[in-house]
């Protein structure tokens, strides 16, 4: 069997055969304090050589308002007094006693049976003269702190009205323990416990003065309990922005920002977004009041999209059809996707191969609930060049399988700016259900030629607090911004 | 997105064969639209929004019959000659100019078939006609009026009319735009005007006062055989679909359908034109965009598929494009539905033999820095929202920073984005006051900065801030946090005396360039509801 520790041996010392006794009594007796007793208790318990038995008592004593009934009497007691001498109207009370005692007085006068009204004057009845039983009861509890259970029964039936009176009596819960000795405890015992020499806990000194050779060391029980220590961690959404932002890169795509403020230009006409298209209302977007202004870029690039707009222009498209309008342009906004950030990089016009992404924070006008929130993170992946939609699906199979979803699958979706487009679905295990997990698509070409490019660029994006929210089994998204310290802290790596 | 509902029953009478749901379900999924449930007798489905055609139970039937191989390619349907006349006055051309009507005859409706009327008005209004701005409709019970029509602009008091739901009450035209629930919601499209849209018959009766509503006396019911449909706009491309796309579904009912004569001023149009347009496929490009090496033939039963004729012509396709598609404007839109033809889930998968290296952003690497010099000293860290407000951001703290301020905040809670971190981590503190001390807190995030020099008026800054709670936090505390958190970063600098209104005088300093710390001021505490001492740092990351 596991040794002792010395607590253990102080309380057994204390314990005798067929007695009870209580922590506070053994704490006293051992010298040992209240809280090493208790884990004392708890490993012996464990261990099967005492046996504990709780029970729950009441205590009842005077509260603050008791304290004060007791000197002066309850209201009604007080009120009482008066009726001696002569009825009363509740009016006639008001003038005598503070107007809110007398509501209260009145109420259990005609509770406690003390009083009845006649004529609209109050009358005290046989029983109002003398003393209540609640009233003798205060006396009792004036002594001080009386265990429920030794309350004569005649008064138990008052114990309530008294407590459902704002601070007269306080009625609490004590949890007492009895501890006793158990057969094999007392087995124990029989054969004889002393303090010996082992060695508890190794000290400088031994190790100095070599005090410990040669001595044995006390067996610990190592399965008892110890205190929980919380590390200090990254946020989780920090850690999954890291791992994803090393997929990419391990996939070979070189990470971009962009601005958070943004111009209508970049945010939607450059990815042929119509000028009346529905996601660009106040109901959808955040407008700026300040700054209210961007600048556009550069002549050649505007009047291109201007055009594409408009009639195609040299891309082969029908365009919008009607004309497009450069003055909303350089409205500001907050950004309503990272897809801004990524049209910015492809307009600056690089040669092809490109792989970039970009993790950031986008905005939507959106009321905050447990499914939404105005802001959140995308994560977005571009890669441009001699490249198709097949090549497409690989990239999407290689990314999310490298999250972790071995079982992905496509179907068609609409996007502004994307065709093909394709909504990306994965079967999450934990769930046993397909999600639907981001979009992608090939940039159309009223998007990518206006800029120069001629080539096709393959793009996809997803919502990082989504993903958040199943890996850490979340029904509110709210609680990743919460930051409730002790969740944070208890999350595995 | 629009959602509609399908009837099972009513889905395979227009496919004309019986088709199981489950292979409705994954049909439609196929085609491209969220099934978002499905039982024996209702399927509900969210159609992209480009998509108007399939927004009624005709429109997805006739895509079934295509995509299930029931009758491939285009769908064909006739309409007669025209009998009727709409002459358009040249008092409408500056408001509201375009017009394009149909005649139907020999209908049989049931209340079914009035709901799902309603419900297409509805989604043609929102995809195509922007909320009758670009479109709107008005579908009338032709036995009660006598064509030729007149569509004309009228002085606001000039005509009175019953307007739909208001029977016997006949009101003028302003008074319809005061009164009228359907009056006051668009009155916004004409009001700008001195006069307003009317559709007249031959004997004065009013059909409609275009965007806004018709009158009471052309009103269907489920004894109407004859209908007049009528589709004004400002666009003539939306009102052209918006009509093919109802005259398509109506079709689907084999119902005799006639085109109407409209008489411009200067010219004369037949309308609806179900001609489809004519254009030219590569088969190159096709299989270039979508990594496939399909012959024609097959390129051809793909787009057979999804609706369209097909024909091979030289090293293409000659394809007919339905006249209800609005949405194909490239011939990438025709690439996407070859894809669809042949089946997103049939594609083999191939990574593009691309050579580039991958790195992160260079600012990244000081902030995952900064990450790690607070962790190692026992921070945990937080994450906050941008946005925030300016009793938050500034009057809480103290401080009176300029903020970039949306014009059309959704919450007071939401109508700024923050420029420094810690009062959002004041913040967290306060929904952690019940929580064990002491609490370290740190968050590595970004700010915006008003400037003008930059191209969109505002700066992204990087920032690092720390905040220590505990009954004994004390400034050679946050002294030596702020130490070794320079030291960490290899931040060099004086520390220097400063005062900050969110900190106690004297009891703050700064290194000029690269950030402050110190004790919280006890108003600044108490501002934010916290009941013991604070130290925090605040700098940026460069």
């Amino acid at each position: 069997m596991t040794s002792m520790h010395p607590i253990e041996k102080k309380i057994l010392l204390v314990l005798k055969e067929g007695e009870t006794i209580a922590p506070d009594e053994i704490a006293s007796a051992s010298g040992l304090d209240l809280s090493s007793v208790m884990r004392g208790l708890d490993w012996l318990s464990a261990k099967g050589l005492v046996s504990i038995s709780e029970s729950v008592e009441e205590y009842i004593s005077l509260g603050a308002e008791g304290v004060e009934y007791v000197e002066s009497g309850l209201p009604e007691r007080r009120v009482a007094e008066l009726l001696k001498t002569s009825d009363y109207s509740t009016n006639e009370l008001r003038e005598k006693m503070a107007p809110a005692l007398v509501g209260i007085a009145i109420g259990w006068l005609r509770k406690k049976e003390m009083a009845d009204f006649k004529d609209g004057k109050l009358r005290l009845t046989e029983k109002g003269s003398q003393p209540t039983p609640d009233e003798e009861l205060l006396i009792i509890l004036k002594k001080g702190t009386v265990k429920r259970s030794e309350i004569d029964p005649v008064f138990q039936e008052w114990i309530k009205p008294l407590a459902s009176r704002k601070n007269v009596i306080k009625v609490e819960e004590k949890i007492s323990r009895e501890i006793r000795l158990t057969e094999k405890g007392a087995g124990l015992l029989t054969n004889g416990i002393t303090e010996s020499d082992e060695i508890g806990q190794l000290t400088s000194e031994m190790l100095k003065n070599g005090d410990w050779a040669g001595r044995s060391f006390r067996r610990y029980d190592v399965e008892s309990s110890v205190a929980a220590q919380l590390s200090a961690k990254s946020h989780p959404m920090t850690r999954m922005i890291e791992e994803i932002a090393d997929i990419f890169v391990s996939m070979g795509f070189e990470e971009i920002s962009g601005p958070i403020v943004e111009s209508n230009f970049w945010n939607f006409d450059a990815l042929f977004v119509p000028q009346d298209h529905p996601a660009r209302e106040m109901q959808d977007t955040f407008y700026l009041e300040k700054p209210g202004k961007a600048e556009l870029p550069s002549s050649k690039i505007v009047d291109s999209v201007s055009s594409v707009h408009g009639d195609g222009g040299e891309t082969g498209s029908s365009g919008w059809g009607y004309k497009w309008d450069p003055h909303p342009a350089s409205k500001t906004l907050l950004r309503t996707h990272t897809t801004s950030t990524t049209i910015r990089r492809l307009a600056e016009g690089r040669k092809p191969p490109i792989k970039v992404y970009s993790i950031g924070r986008v905005f939507r006008n959106e009321r905050i609930s447990y499914k939404h929130l105005p802001e959140f993170h995308q994560i977005e992946g571009i890669v441009a060049g001699d490249v198709s939609f097949k090549n497409l699906l690989a990239i999407l199979k290689e990314f999310y399988g490298r999250m972790g979803f071995d079982k992905i699958r496509f179907r068609p979706a609409y996007f502004p700016y994307t065709e093909p487009s394709l909504e990306v679905e994965v079967y999450f295990e934990q769930k046993k259900s397909w999600i639907e997990l981001g979009g992608a698509g090939i940039f159309r070409p009223e998007v990518t030629e206006p800029l120069g490019i001629t080539y096709p660029v393959l793009a996809w994006g997803l919502g990082l607090e989504r993903l958040a929210m199943l890996r850490l089994d979340l029904t509110d998204i709210r609680a990743l911004y919460r930051s409730d310290i002790d969740w944070l802290r208890s999350l595995p790596l | 997105m629009p959602v509609i509902e399908l009837s099972v029953k009513e889905l395979n009478a227009l496919i004309g064969e019986e088709i199981g749901v489950e292979r409705l379900v994954s049909s439609i999924t196929k085609m491209g639209a969220d099934v978002e449930s499905a039982d024996e007798k209702t399927i509900t489905v969210e159609f992209f929004p480009d998509r108007p055609d399939l927004l009624s139970v005709e429109g997805t039937a006739r895509a079934l019959r295509s995509f299930l191989r029931i009758t491939p390619g285009l769908q064909t349907y006739s309409l007669n000659p025209a009998t009727a006349e709409v002459t358009v006055d040249p008092s409408i051309l500056p408001i509201r100019r375009y017009i394009e009507c149909l005649v139907v005859k020999e209908v049989r409706l049931n209340e079914d078939l009035l709901k799902g009327l309603m419900e297409i008005q509805e989604d043609l209004h929102w995809a195509l006609g922007r909320d009758r701005k670009k479109v709107a409709i008005g579908v009338h019970d032709s036995a009660k009026i006598t064509p030729p029509y007149t569509y004309r602009a009228a002085a606001p008091e000039e005509i009175g009319f019953e307007p739909l739901g208001m029977p016997g009450q006949e009101m003028s035209l302003s008074r319809i735009l005061e009164k009228h629930p359907k009056g006051v919601e668009y009155a916004g499209i004409i009001s700008g005007f001195d006069k307003y849209p009317v559709i007249l018959d031959s004997k004065g009766n009013v059909l409609s006062m275009p965007p806004i509503i018709n009158g009471e006396l052309t009103k269907l019911t489920v004894d109407t055989t004859d209908i007049f449909v009528e589709m004004t706009g400002t666009d003539a491309r939306a009102v052209r679909y918006a009509m093919n796309i109802l005259t398509a579904a109506f079709a689907e009912h084999k119902w005799t359908l006639s085109t109407v004569t409209v008489k411009y001023p200067d010219k004369n149009v037949i309308t609806p034109n179900l001609k489809p347009i004519e254009r030219r496929l590569s088969v190159d490009y096709t299989n270039r965009m979508l990594g496939l090496n399909l012959t024609p033939e097959e390129v051809k039963l793909c787009l057979e598929k999804t609706g369209y004729g097909a024909v091979k012509e030289g090293d293409g396709l000659r394809v007919s494009v339905p006249a209800y598609r609005s949405d194909i404007l490239h011939d990438i839109d025709l690439v996407e539905d070859v894809a669809i033809g042949y089946g997103y889930d049939r594609f083999e998968t191939e990574l593009p033999a691309l050579s580039t290296t991958g790195r992160r952003l260079p600012a990244e690497s000081v902030v995952r820095k900064a990450r790690r010099a607070m962790l190692g000293l026992g921070f945990t860290e937080v994450m906050t929202l941008m946005l925030t407000n300016e009793a938050v951001n500034n009057e809480r703290m103290c401080t009176c920073d300029s903020a970039v301020k949306l014009q059309n905040p959704i919450s007071i809670e939401h109508t700024i984005i923050r420029t420094h971190l810690l009062p959002s981590l004041l913040e967290v503190l306060y929904i952690n006051r019940h929580r064990e001390l002491p609490q370290r807190i740190f968050e590595a995030g970004d700010v915006l900065k008003l400037d003008p020099d930059v191209e969109t008026g505002a700066r992204s800054v990087w920032r690092l801030a720390g905040v220590v709670v505990h009954g004994k936090a004390n400034f050679s505390e946050i002294k030596s946090i702020f130490n070794a958190v320079l030291r960490d970063l290899s931040i060099e600098g004086k520390i220097e005396s400063f005062e900050h209104p969110s900190f106690i005088p004297g009891r703050c300093a700064q290194v000029v360039g690269v950030g402050y710390f110190g004790e919280l001021h006890p108003q600044v505490l108490t501002n934010f509801g916290l009941e013991y001492p604070a130290v925090a740092f605040e700098i940026t990351l460069k």
